[in-house]
């Protein structure tokens, strides 16, 4: 049964930076259609994996091939290369609280290895690094938990 | 990234600009399509008629004589006008047509919800929305398609764009095209007549776009548009009241979630 959570964005601290483009301060913001209205949790029990999906004002294609980190599947969008979903392989739907720690270093791993070579954070072509960075404040232990169940 | 100080495409740009905002505002699609619709009843009508035709006595009507002696002529003049209408509709009708009446409430309602204690007075406030528009070989660029207010509403600025090469994105809204994301930017007001290479190059522009600007405003919000995650344009909220950024972390979202509600609105409008 998926498991839905509401984002407030009013309460999100992240997804904003300044940048210091030739000694001039520009703010950098996530777009709009990367901020995610809200998070569903969900067990695909013939893949075996545990998958968060975040939804967002736009129904954006899925890239072809999902990113993978150590077993982790970060679907990106097309265009934007927002975070769609994060997909992690687990043995059983019924996940106690060491399962949801473990969960959360795996994912956080992830996202970790996701954004080691980006050059440049603003770039159109590489991963959304401030839809991340909204997608991980978001997948606090707190929220995980509603989303396991 | 390097700035580029001109821009030799801008006055073709402008041009092909200027022909594409004829194109989506002028009623020549639905004349087409009237024309098509009419020339494919008349095909019909025609088929039947000149099939009986040869039965009948057109004394009376020279007219209808005349038709029936070019039967392959008429025949072939009809088809040609049904697809020639049909080709140059479906041709202008990718250009963008859109309810721009409701487009300019909806920049109405963006702009006073941003700047809602702002002296219109002193410092002018715009919202404006801008379409990616390409043509071949003059490469892309974004043009206005409307604007909030009733000045301001010659709708002559372009911006060159670009998917693929950095610096040619120029002007807030090109770096806000580029990124993909909200840009906040504010800059020091630039007095006329005066210097205004520092202005130039804060707000990305080159010397054309400079010249052409109607208003030298000193705060930007600029936020890019999207249909399907594909990149449509750019909104610019811009005014020329430099304390008009946030001032706390709290109105910081509120505008957040303010342009979260103007993207929405927006997408129920756009194509």
């Amino acid at each position: 049964m998926p498991r839905h959570v509401w984002v407030n964005s009013d309460r999100l601290e992240k997804g904003s930076a300044v940048r210091n483009v030739g000694g001039m301060e520009l703010t950098v913001e996530v777009s709009p259609y990367s901020i995610p209205k809200a998070v569903v949790g969900r067990y695909d029990d013939r893949r075996g994996r545990f998958v968060i999906e975040f939804k967002y004002i736009d129904d954006e294609k899925a890239a072809p091939s999902p990113r993978l980190s150590d077993g982790v599947e970060i679907r990106e969008g097309l265009y934007s290369h927002k975070i769609l979903s994060i997909s992690i392989p687990i043995d059983s739907p019924h996940l106690e609280s060491v399962g949801v720690i473990s969960l959360r270093t795996r994912i956080a791993k992830a996202l970790k290895e996701r954004l080691r070579d980006v050059e440049d954070p603003d770039s159109p072509h590489g991963p959304d690094v401030l839809n991340q960075e909204v997608a991980e404040e978001i997948l606090s232990d707190a929220t995980l938990m509603e989303l396991v169940g | 990234m390097t700035r580029p100080q001109r821009h030799p495409k801008h006055r073709l740009q402008w041009m092909a600009n200027l022909a594409a905002r004829w194109f989506a505002a002028n009623p020549l699609i639905a004349w087409l399509r009237g024309a098509a619709t009419l020339s494919a009843t008349l095909t019909i009508v025609a088929l039947s008629y000149l099939k009986f035709a040869d039965g009948f006595d057109l004394a009376a009507y020279p007219l209808l004589g005349w038709i029936a002696a070019r039967k392959a002529g008429v025949f072939f003049a009809l088809v040609l006008t049904q697809s020639v209408c049909q080709i140059l509709g479906w041709l202008l009708g990718r250009f963008e047509r859109h309810d721009l009446n409701q487009i300019h409430k909806a920049l109405d309602r963006i702009a006073a919800k941003h700047f809602p204690g702002a002296d219109l007075g002193r410092h002018p406030v715009r919202v404006t929305l801008f379409k990616r528009r390409s043509l071949w070989p003059l490469g892309c660029w974004l043009g206005a398609v409307e604007r909030s207010g009733e000045n301001y509403r010659r709708l002559r600025s372009i911006f060159s764009v670009s998917d693929s090469i950095e610096s040619e994105n120029t002007g807030v809204a090109g770096r806000c095209y580029w990124t993909g994301r909200t840009l906040c930017l504010g800059v020091d007001p630039v007095d006329e007549g005066g210097d205004a290479t520092d202005y130039k190059n804060k707000t990305y522009l080159t010397g054309e776009e400079y010249d052409r600007l109607s208003l030298k405003s000193c705060f930007f919000l600029a936020t890019c548009i999207k249909v399907d995650g594909k990149k449509w344009g750019v909104l610019v909220l811009d005014t020329t009241d430099p304390h008009a950024a946030p001032k706390s972390k709290t109105m910081e979202n509120r505008r957040r979630q303010e342009l979260e509600h103007a993207t929405e609105l927006l997408a129920t409008l756009l194509r």
